[in-house]
């Protein structure tokens, strides 16, 4: 950042700021409530005061859209979080001489869920690899269609993460935290704000076998306002909890009521002028109101052509759950949400990517379930010009080992010192392919890329500096990429 | 975004140029950054507000002292008067009572109450609300809440499991009676602290150290050395911020210059406690009970559980010396002597016996000649037994083994005597986690079986397949002998466990035949594992169950009955042997006390407290300087007190010693951090406004004479909140209208200098409960576990185990307070998250107000409200029948307090008229419409 883009009218920064911070108690808002927003620092820490200061511009809000920092190529970011850990070595980290020691006891440190061990028993990988596209980019046979799509795809071939346990993986990978804290998708509309206020900024939709483990706390706000969190939207039924009127209440009856409460309200509010956040209470039920047309809208499958559909196999039984949900994606990022995330993998064991037992089974499932979906959600974004704006994050909490965790069967415990995700869309140079792990798959070697430099690199690719966009807490600037910062992975930006 | 590279220049100038202006005059030697830290923090702890020595201030001079009705006023008005404006007029009535009500128990008034304040015209009228209001039990429940988003108090440790914090709920209940029986603030504090280290420790203050753990805690380590750090960060940050107002965890990794507080500071605070066991102090899953549960009796620190056990024991002693003169009545002084104790072990059914009465104990013979022989597993020593001679164990690897000869039916005698302390946790008795008796034990969920002593003198039995435990009561590590027989009948699967001839414990467990153990070890488990330190003789096994009488006989010699009757009939004749019959049955009654101990989530120390090193960048795995407990410079006003051991030996004494050192008079910053709160609390917005944060990153005090005030106030009236809350209450200052006059509006647009009353949204929780005083369904009871009400299926859907996740509770307990309700850090009521409950994971001093539109949504098509609402019109319905106007009024007095004007009464009877012809609603449906409508009133979610 600039010298010359320091926000104008703050007294060294920090005295507002805490004293916006600490007035989180008295007020903040949504829509309206009116944000001291010409400084650009003010309008992200999001607060109000009580009264009407004369700071206060009710035309925008917290959540309203914001300038990126720095140039960025995407709007949004659609995550496809594949829960439980998917095997790199099996999907897009071909290692030629692993199949030839399968069944062998070889020396290898690893960590994961059964504690350190020093050798174990290799499982040769069990698809085959075929290259692809113009950047002869390796993949597996479980992800045939996703292969088609290497030219726009950049695989991070030695992502490490601090911990080969579900539970603080995931808040690591979505939080930058072991502990947890605002989710990736908080800090993108806490920087960036959203185009549409009638649709949460920040979507998750989960697997039809239930929630990651940690369930809300993956795409909680921390200690950022409850604004910032995810909301989580269903493909089937109303979309957001408590969207839809209750059961025999009309259009017409929730308007009238709406309309009566208005009245009432506003008569109150008129004796008590100076308080802002009254009216944007009265403001909020409007709101609300639009976004109960504006969401089922953007839910309405219907609307898509039945080429489309079939685009992203909703016209299939085993895909038709994925794809649905990536077409839903592709509806709401281009209706402004900033943040989508989408889980694959569910509840417990093999209903998630946490293949222990048999790993041919797990994988063949969950990637039969996704691979033509998510290939489908690219090809579409592309020929819609919306890939280009649009950020495609792919990956687990972590990868698998090479070797078997029990004495018989082909599954693999996890592995967090070396694993694939892969990024494709806005910023993303496509076709390319950095890092890599050891001949057996086992860590990474060479460069290395932590959970926080995925975060830095996605951020940066929005036009938001990882290193300063933050949010002061706790007597810190606190940062998604941690208090002494992270560059992002400029090899693979545009 | 600010430019934090190019602010931080601005502020370390600015820093700086502090710093040398509080030098003023001496040259600042500054040559390394702990110098200059060091330099900062002795200059601003005689400059910074919050650090200075707390004087009372003198009141400022006012005009306007006729609107002063206290002190408060004096320090409110003068401000005011200085800009030249003037406090907007007094609330009016119903305003106040509301005001007053939600501030101290988070209800709103009932309409008696109301009814009753309006026409009370007496001049203390007020007064006698607020202290009504301070005299019930809701308070506490109020402002406990304000105190657990303090600690992060949550009913779960979080992460994959989010297995529940057990017993947690009673910290929460700790803090409820703490607030609502005015404990004052420094007891308060030590209890939370110390409160297992406090010389009059009890029941509460041991419930009160479940402080320590309440924080995350995951029970599947990735880095232990990470966790265990992070653990202690958590105590140490929530530490400093509760009672200090210090924002300590900023110097975690390095130096500290906006507040002067070094590195090696952090962790010199950390190691106060160095002692604290964490959840688990080793790799692996799970957590270790032993470190944070104890069972521990109400009655604890008051009345001594071992008092009652030496009671029953004496009680006994005499009635068996009786039954033995009767026995020997020629020579009476032969039962001193322990060689005289008589073996009156029946044989039918003995299959082993080994009486340790070899001199070397080199072997241990079975004296059932046709049974399997025992081998010394090292070498044992003999010692005086309860019948010649008895094998004492050392706790190390003694151990003797004998084939196992039982499985179907069976009891197993002995007698033991110890002053070890036992193995495992008196939380835990599972007998395997003990320190062996007579074991056969085979790990896993097997057909196995044992006895064992564990911690603090229980003695425990179970059956394995399935797993089943039972215990006595504590208090047989006394150093005497005590019979132990542990029986077992195959068919039914009864297992029961009698002490000293007394059944103390029965269960029912499994019926196979319990073959899996080779042999049975007696006086350690397995080689380095569960080891006893003791004497243990006679240890017999019968093949067949023997009753209580039998037991009783062998446990104290005693002849058997109906022969001795017989022969004392004979001897002495029929009243004698009816005497002797009396006895008998006395000995026979009296039953061991009862030991009501309960879990308690409690602070627990290690034997040592462990060495605690700086951490280079924060990092466990860059260990440095060893440190020593001690007291940030720049709030060390006074030194900390010696470290004493308490004299129970179970701790360090390290974290009495800061919690004399934070409560200590001259230690400002607890009372400024305390007044502040209740302050903040009353008035919707703090003195100082970052309550947790009094340092320079911090905002100062915008009334610090007015802070010094409060705190001296609470200094002065031994630490009691409930008299600042009177003095605050009673003030002009509180009760002003909310409406503001026009040149403060103009003014003072940010109501700074408190011109007029903050309105402030109801709290989520408040909210809820709101709903359910006004439809009349909230169920007042207080206290006791976490209740589960139902949630949408939507929400728990969300969790990896929907169907499991959240068992609900019984009916009744759905309208508890919202107080109650479970908080799980994975999941959480939807209601309540959308209006803003404090994040679970940090300590929350001042909850954020958001208005987002998916509040608006829950609160108009929600379930819940639908269903309270409908509640509502359902009772103003029966309240006012067939009166639709009346019942209008009501729900509307019912929601707001107030009687509405008859024009908007007319507007809601034309709009249920109106929903009635387009919608053809019933009337009641029509009223539901209406009642929805009220809840979802600004007049409803704020309060004036």
């Amino acid at each position: 950042m600039h010298e010359h883009e320091l926000p104008h009218n703050t007294f060294c920064g920090r005295t507002r700021r805490e004293f916006l911070w600490q007035a989180g108690g008295a007020f903040t808002s949504v829509a309206l409530a009116g944000m001291l927003s010409k400084d650009g620092f003010l309008s992200r820490q999001a607060m109000a005061f009580d009264g009407a200061t004369p700071l206060l511009l009710p035309q925008t809000t917290p959540l309203s859209a914001k300038p990126a920092m720095l140039p960025g190529k995407a709007k949004s970011v659609i995550f496809f979080f594949c829960y439980g850990g998917p095997s790199h070595i099996d999907t897009f980290d071909y290692k030629p001489d692993l199949y030839k020691y399968d069944g062998q006891t070889i020396q290898v440190k690893t960590k994961g869920r059964g504690g350190d061990k020093s050798e174990g028993r290799v499982v040769g990988p069990k698809w085959k690899f075929r290259r692809y596209g113009e950047c002869g980019a390796y993949v597996s046979d479980l992800f045939p269609h996703i292969a088609t799509c290497v030219d726009d795809i950049s695989f991070i071939k030695s992502m490490y993460a601090d911990s080969p346990i579900h539970g603080s993986a995931m808040l690591m990978m979505n939080s930058g935290k072991l502990l947890g804290g605002p989710a990736i998708g908080s800090w993108v509309n806490y920087g960036l704000g959203t185009v549409n206020q009638n649709l949460p900024g920040f979507v998750v939709m989960l697997d039809s076998a239930g929630g990651p483990i940690s369930g809300a706390k993956n795409w909680s706000s921390g200690y950022m306002p409850a604004m910032y969190q995810g909301t989580v939207l269903r493909g089937e039924g109303p979309p957001i909890l408590d969207l839809a009127n209750p059961q025999g209440r009309t259009e017409r009856l929730q308007r009238s009521m709406l309309d009566r409460m208005k009245l009432w309200n506003s008569r109150h509010a008129l004796l008590r002028s100076g308080n802002s956040e009254l009216e944007s209470r009265i403001e909020s039920y409007e709101l609300a109101y639009r976004m109960q047309s504006t969401a089922p809208e953007a839910v309405d499958m219907s609307l898509e052509s039945k080429e489309t559909k079939e685009l992203y196999g909703c016209d299939q039984e085993q895909t038709r759950e994925f794809g649905e949900k990536c077409l839903l994606a592709r509806r709401l990022v281009e209706r402004g949400v900033r943040f989508v995330q989408i889980y694959s993998g569910g509840g417990h064991n093999d209903e998630s990517w946490d293949a222990h037992g048999d790993l041919k089974t797990n994988h063949d499932f969950h990637a039969g379930r996704s691979d033509k979906p998510i290939a489908g959600l690219l090809k579409d974004l592309k020929r819609r010009g919306l890939l280009e704006e649009t950020l495609v994050i792919w990956g687990g909490e972590f990868g698998r080992q090479p070797t078997a965790e029990y004495a018989s069967g082909t599954g693999r415990d996890h592995n967090s010192y070396g694993f694939t995700m892969w990024m494709a869309g806005g910023g993303i140079k496509g076709g390319t392919t950095i890092g890599e792990t050891d001949e057996l798959g086992s860590i990474g070697v060479g460069e290395r890329f932590h959970v926080k430099h995925l975060h830095a690199t996605a951020l940066s690719c929005l036009g938001l500096d990882p290193n300063h966009l933050s949010y002061f807490y706790a007597g810190l600037d606190q940062k998604l990429v941690g208090v002494e910062g992270a560059q992002p992975i400029r090899q693979i930006m545009v | 975004m600010h430019a934090r590279g190019s602010l931080r220049v601005i502020c370390l100038a600015f820093s700086s140029l502090a710093a040398a202006v509080l030098l003023a005059g001496a040259p600042p030697k500054v040559s390394t950054t702990e110098e200059i830290v060091i330099a900062r923090a002795n200059a601003a702890r005689d400059s910074w507000w919050a650090y200075t020595v707390l004087v009372k201030p003198a009141l400022p001079a006012v005009d306007d002292r006729a609107w002063c009705r206290n002190e408060i006023d004096a320090f409110v008005l003068a401000p005011m008067e200085a800009k030249g404006l003037i406090p907007a007029v007094e609330a009016d009535r119903i305003a106040l009572i509301r005001r007053a009500s939600f501030d101290l128990t988070g209800l709103p008034p009932l309409l008696e109450e109301i009814d009753a304040f309006v026409a009370d015209s007496a001049p203390d009228a007020f007064e006698r609300v607020i202290d009504r209001l301070l005299a019930s039990p809701h308070y506490g429940e109020k402002w406990a809440r304000h105190w657990l988003d303090l600690v992060r108090y949550a009913d779960t440790n979080g992460f994959e499991r989010d297995s529940d914090k057990e017993a947690a709920w009673k910290y929460r209940d700790f803090v409820v009676r703490a607030f609502n029986d005015d404990m004052p603030y420094a007891s308060f504090v030590r209890a939370q602290l110390a409160g297992d280290e406090i010389p009059d420790r009890t029941f509460d203050s041991l419930v009160a150290t479940g402080f320590y753990r309440l924080g995350l805690w995951d029970d599947e380590v990735p880095d232990l050395a990470q966790t265990l750090a992070d653990d202690r960060d958590g105590i140490v940050d929530t530490t400093a911020r509760t009672f200090l107002g210090m924002s300590l965890g900023c110097a975690r990794c390095h130096d500290h210059k906006g507040d002067p507080i070094r590195q090696k500071e952090y962790y010199e605070f950390s190691a106060w406690f160095a002692g604290v066991a964490p959840y688990k102090e080793s790799a692996g899953n799970g957590i270790e009970a032993e470190n944070v549960l104890r069972m521990v009796r109400r009655d604890f620190g008051i009345a001594d559980p071992e008092v009652d056990i030496a009671a029953y024991h004496a009680k006994r002693a005499t009635i068996v010396e009786a039954l033995r003169a009767f026995e020997t009545p020629s020579n009476s002084s032969a039962i001193e002597a322990s060689s005289a104790f008589a073996d009156v072990a029946p044989s039918e059914g003995l299959v082993a016996h080994l009486a340790f009465e070899d001199a070397k104990s080199a072997t241990a013979v079975n004296a059932v000649s046709s049974g399997k022989s025992a081998t010394i597993r090292d070498a044992g020593f003999a010692a005086e037994g309860r019948i010649g001679n008895a094998f004492h164990f050392d706790g190390g690897d003694d151990r003797v083994e004998i084939e196992r000869m039982i499985g179907d039916d069976f009891t197993i005698s002995f007698f033991f005597r110890t002053t070890d302390l036992g193995g495992g946790s008196d939380t835990d008795r599972r007998w395997f986690r003990g320190e062996g008796l007579v074991d056969g034990e085979v790990s896993g969920i097997t057909r196995d079986f044992g006895v064992s002593h564990i911690a603090h003198g229980y003695i425990a039995a179970g059956t394995g397949d399935p797993e089943t435990f039972i215990s006595s009561g504590p208090g047989h590590n006394d150093g005497k002998w005590h019979h132990v027989a542990f029986t077992r009948e195959r068919s039914s699967g009864d297992i029961q466990l009698c002490i000293d001839g007394a059944v103390v414990d029965r269960a029912r467990g499994s019926t196979e035949g319990l073959t899996k153990p080779r042999t049975i070890s007696i006086g350690g488990m397995l080689p380095g594992y569960g080891a006893f330190t003791g004497d243990i003789d006679e240890v017999r096994f019968y093949d067949r169950v023997l009753s209580e009488e039998t037991l009783l006989e062998m446990a104290y010699g005693l002849a058997p009955r109906t022969a001795t009757h017989d022969l004392i009939e004979a001897r002495d004749g029929a009243d004698a042997a009816k005497h002797y019959d009396e006895l008998r049955a006395q000995l026979a009654v009296i039953r061991p006390p009862d030991f009501k101990g309960e879990t308690v989530l409690s602070v627990r120390e290690l034997p040592q407290p462990n060495v605690t090193q700086v951490m280079a960048r924060g990092s466990p795995h860059a260990l440095g300087e060893v440190v020593q407990p001690n007291v940030p410079l720049v709030a060390a006003r006074c030194a900390p007190m010696e470290v004493v051991k308490p004299s129970h030996g179970e701790s360090s004494g390290r974290r009495l010693a800061l919690a004399n050192w934070i409560t200590d008079p001259r230690n400002a910053l607890a009372w400024r951090t305390m007044a502040n709160r209740v302050w903040q609390h009353h008035f919707n917005a703090a003195i100082a406004p970052t309550p947790n944060d009094f340092g320079r990153l911090g905002e100062p005090a915008t009334n610090p004479a007015l802070l010094d005030f409060l705190a001296s106030t609470l200094l002065e009236h031994d630490g009691s909140v409930k008299q600042l809350h009177r003095l605050i209450m009673s003030s002009a200052a509180y009760r002003m209208s909310s409406v503001g006059n026009a040149e403060a509006l103009a003014k003072d647009a940010p109501n700074d200098l408190l011109t007029r009353f903050r309105m402030r949204r109801v709290s989520a929780e408040e909210l809820r409960d709101s709903m359910l005083v006004a439809n009349g369904t909230l169920n007042r009871e207080t206290g006791g576990g976490p209740v589960l009400p139902p949630l949408p299926d939507e929400v728990l859907a969300t969790s990896s185990r929907p169907t499991e996740v959240w068992p609900l509770t019984s009916r009744e307990s759905w309208t508890r307070r919202s107080l109650y309700i479970k908080l799980k850090r994975s999941i959480q009521h939807p209601l309540l998250t959308a209006f803003d409950l404090a994040d679970l994971d940090n300590p929350c001093p001042q909850r954020f107000a958001t208005v987002v539109p998916t509040q608006s949504l829950s609160m108009l098509n929600g379930d819940l409200t639908n269903e309270l609402s409908a509640q509502l019109a359902r009772r103003v319905e029966q309240a006012c029948p067939n009166d639709p106007r009346a019942q209008v009024i009501l729900a509307r007095r019912l929601t707001s307090g107030r009687v509405p004007p008859m024009s908007e009464v007319d507007e809601a009877l034309a709009f249920m008229s109106d929903l009635q012809a387009t919608e053809s609603l019933t009337p009641s449906q029509a009223l539901d419409s209406v009642c929805l409508v009220l809840f979802n009133l600004n007049e409803f979610l704020y309060i004036d």
